[in-house]
């Protein structure tokens, strides 16, 4: 018997939206416009999505028996509209608004990722106060992109990934992720064979931060240097 | 409602719907739990510094607002009548069960391996940012990430074994 295994189950769930109806409901008890993406625009027209449909096994499922319970239908699952009529009409604007909406890709455009600083087109959107806000997101994303590649590089790469926590000390020396930085270079320095040095600053990391969540981490790092 | 919360509802609304859903929030309960976060959104406009991108921001209203559903939800079962569904919509009955399943399967997860993995794993959102949302640390975000997955899967094969 197949079954949907969980990255299907979440590949569909990403596509998930609301019925326009139910949005608009929404829209209408706060008063503001809103106006449902076109169906088309955000259709999946791929063969992928299609057969990513056919191995997750949509209608065998049903027949699984678990099936019956179900609730309200207010979603929408725009797969479920791609298989089911090929060539969907786009809806009609449900409410007037004074700007179109934005068309899917230029929203997921608009989400900053640390691999791509935010171009912050969406920033424009809020009123925000007299703003570095524009100029200081690229700056903003650094800090977690630089704890990312440090992390990373930590197994392969425990140098570099010291190298890595030097530069963000040097330039984020009470960033948010300040704490994060200093368990990574204790874990490159035992790592890279500088156990003194690793055990110094693992006391200190206890010393410091004696409630931190990470811990169970630092003391079972100190163990295992004390160990050897 | 001023123009900028009708700019963020229309670019976010239906992120901020799926999110709640995949939070736990009953899907009876959907409508009224994102008119909410768009409420909260609006009163908070004016403290919003852009420190993260505003569909982030409102995923951090959203975890709270899901949380209070999810709790009210907990208190009032799903009654028989509301998951009775009429042979003709066989259909849609197929699409929904697709999804009930990973709604079902989240159902049997902790809550916070839950919004790590829904804000992860379905919304995307980079897990260095999920940890700032969720106020922990990296390493714990991963790690409960990974429980996440594990309990999920476990759950699914349960389904799977049990028909």
């Amino acid at each position: 018997m197949t079954h949907p295994d969980l990255d299907q189950l979440v590949e569909l769930a990403r596509r998930e939206r609301p019925a326009p109806g139910a949005m608009a409901a929404v829209a209408r008890g706060l008063r503001v416009p809103f106006v449902a993406a076109p169906l088309a625009a955000i259709v999946m027209p791929s063969t992928a999505m299609a057969s990513l449909a056919a191995k997750v096994g949509l209608s065998r499922f049903a027949l699984l028996g678990w099936g019956a319970g179900s609730t309200a239908a207010v979603s929408s699952v725009v797969l479920a509209v791609a298989l089911t009529r090929p060539t969907p009409p786009p809806p009609a604007p449900l409410a007037a608004a004074p700007a179109p909406a934005p068309a899917p890709a230029e929203r997921d455009l608009a989400l900053p990722t640390p691999a791509e600083p935010a171009s912050t087109p969406e920033m424009v959107a809020v009123p925000s106060p007299p703003v570095p806000v524009v100029k200081d997101l690229p700056a903003l994303w650094d800090e977690p992109r630089l704890i990312e590649r440090a992390r990373k590089a930590l197994a392969s790469e425990p140098r570099r990934a010291l190298t890595l926590t030097q530069e963000h000390q040097r330039r984020f020396p009470s960033g948010a992720l300040a704490v994060e930085r200093d368990v990574i270079a204790l874990e490159a320095l035992a790592r890279s064979g500088q156990t003194v040095e690793a055990v110094r600053r693992a006391r200190a990391f206890e010393a410091r931060y004696p409630k931190s969540i990470h811990l169970p981490r630092v003391r079972a790092l100190l163990a295992r240097l004390s160990s050897e | 409602m001023g123009p900028a919360t009708a700019r963020l509802f229309q670019a976010h609304a239906e992120e901020v719907w799926r999110f709640l859903k995949y939070l736990g929030v009953r899907e009876h309960d959907l409508a009224d739990a994102c008119q909410e976060v768009f409420l909260v959104a609006h009163r908070k406009l004016p403290e919003f510094r852009g420190e993260s991108a505003p569909r982030t921001w409102l995923y951090g209203i959203s975890l709270r607002v899901a949380k209070t559903w999810r709790r009210r939800g907990q208190l009032v079962p799903l009654s028989e009548d509301e998951r009775s569904v009429g042979p003709s919509q066989e259909q849609e009955r197929e699409r929904r069960d697709t999804h009930e399943l990973l709604c079902w399967a989240l159902d049997r997860i902790s809550e916070v391996q839950r919004e790590v993995f829904v804000l992860h794993e379905i919304e995307e959102v980079p897990m260095v940012d999920v940890a700032a949302r969720l106020e922990c640390g990296v390493f714990t975000a991963y790690s409960r990430l990974r429980l996440a997955r594990r309990g999920l899967k476990r759950a699914l094969a349960e389904k799977g074994v049990k028909r």
